[in-house]
């Protein structure tokens, strides 16, 4: 059976991490999600060359140049619908498992 | 530690091609923010991982190996080829015709892939092809690898036991060298050419 499509822990958990629709960076999307750099940037990689999202270059409040990443127009719908299907998996498979 | 993990990453950072450099330096810019040393080292490797084990990262990498590879080996082996020339031998010339194809078909498969030529795959192909007829003569000892040997160790004192050790340990040196050189450099490209 063919993998779904961005419906690991780890993309759900970015998915999450990006849902208030603000700009976010790396480091602290690493740390929230406790997703490690090796894992994280594959991740963003992939959802920026699908145009679901964005990256911008920002000065921090340290001074520090950051690259920021929010999720696009089309991510946020996408996100919010990988989400609310992972949601209904898990329901169905915790009622299967009562019944 | 943490200028460490900085110089790691940034000495990762040569590999990845021009439209992958924001990505590195996002990394790199995160690093900053990282607390602790066992912290920045952590993330230091995860995004070299990132890096060096993404399609275009591994291609690079792997081209640039072929071309460290051909210029140490030209290099290292050069010495070789100088002993039997002055001593008058004939033989350099036909060993010389044999690895210098091979060195060539390597460079082009680094430039072709380093370039993401629509050629890559093709040319690493045409590398591997060289290579492994390259290795099958010189492990077989076939000529023109045999008469070049002999003719070095007749030059370099052909009574040493040692001699003969080293000839045999430079044929399958470059062997294998060449062998996993061009296997890593098809893979990569063939991966890269998918991504692309």
């Amino acid at each position: 059976m063919a993998r779904r499509r961005d419906t690991s822990p780890q993309t759900l958990a970015v998915f999450r991490a990006f849902l208030n629709g603000a700009w976010r960076y790396g480091y602290d999307l690493s740390r929230e999600t406790g997703i490690p750099s090796g894992t994280l940037y594959p991740i963003l990689m992939r959802l920026s060359s699908r145009g679901l999202l964005e990256s911008r270059w920002e000065e921090s409040a340290s001074g520090r140049r950051r690259r920021g990443h929010r999720l696009t127009g089309e991510g946020i719908p996408y996100a919010e619908a990988r989400l609310a299907e992972a949601r209904t998996g898990s329901a169905t498979a915790a009622a299967a498992a009562r019944a | 530690m943490k200028r460490v993990a900085r110089i790691a990453l940034r000495c990762a950072l040569v590999v990845l091609p021009r439209d992958r450099r924001e990505w590195g330096d996002a990394l790199l810019a995160e690093l900053a923010e990282t607390r602790g040393g066992l912290e920045s080292m952590r993330w230091a490797l995860g995004g070299i991982r990132v890096i060096v084990f993404s399609p275009h990262g591994l291609a690079r990498l792997a081209a640039l190996g072929v071309v460290v590879g051909v210029v140490g080996g030209t290099f290292g082996n050069h010495e070789v080829f100088i002993v039997v020339r002055r001593s008058g031998f004939g033989s350099w010339l036909p060993a010389l015709a044999l690895a210098l194809p091979i060195a060539l078909a390597g460079l082009a498969a680094a430039w072709f892939v380093l370039r993401r030529s629509r050629f890559a795959v093709a040319s690493a192909f045409a590398f591997l092809a060289v290579v492994v007829a390259g290795s099958v003569i010189s492990l077989a000892n076939l000529s023109p690898v045999r008469p070049f040997f002999d003719d070095w160790q007749q030059a370099v004192g052909a009574d040493d036991p040692r001699v003969s050790h080293h000839a045999q340990e430079l044929r399958w040196n470059a062997a294998v060298g060449a062998l996993g050189a061009a296997l890593v450099l098809l893979y990569a490209a063939r991966r890269q050419a998918k991504r692309d």
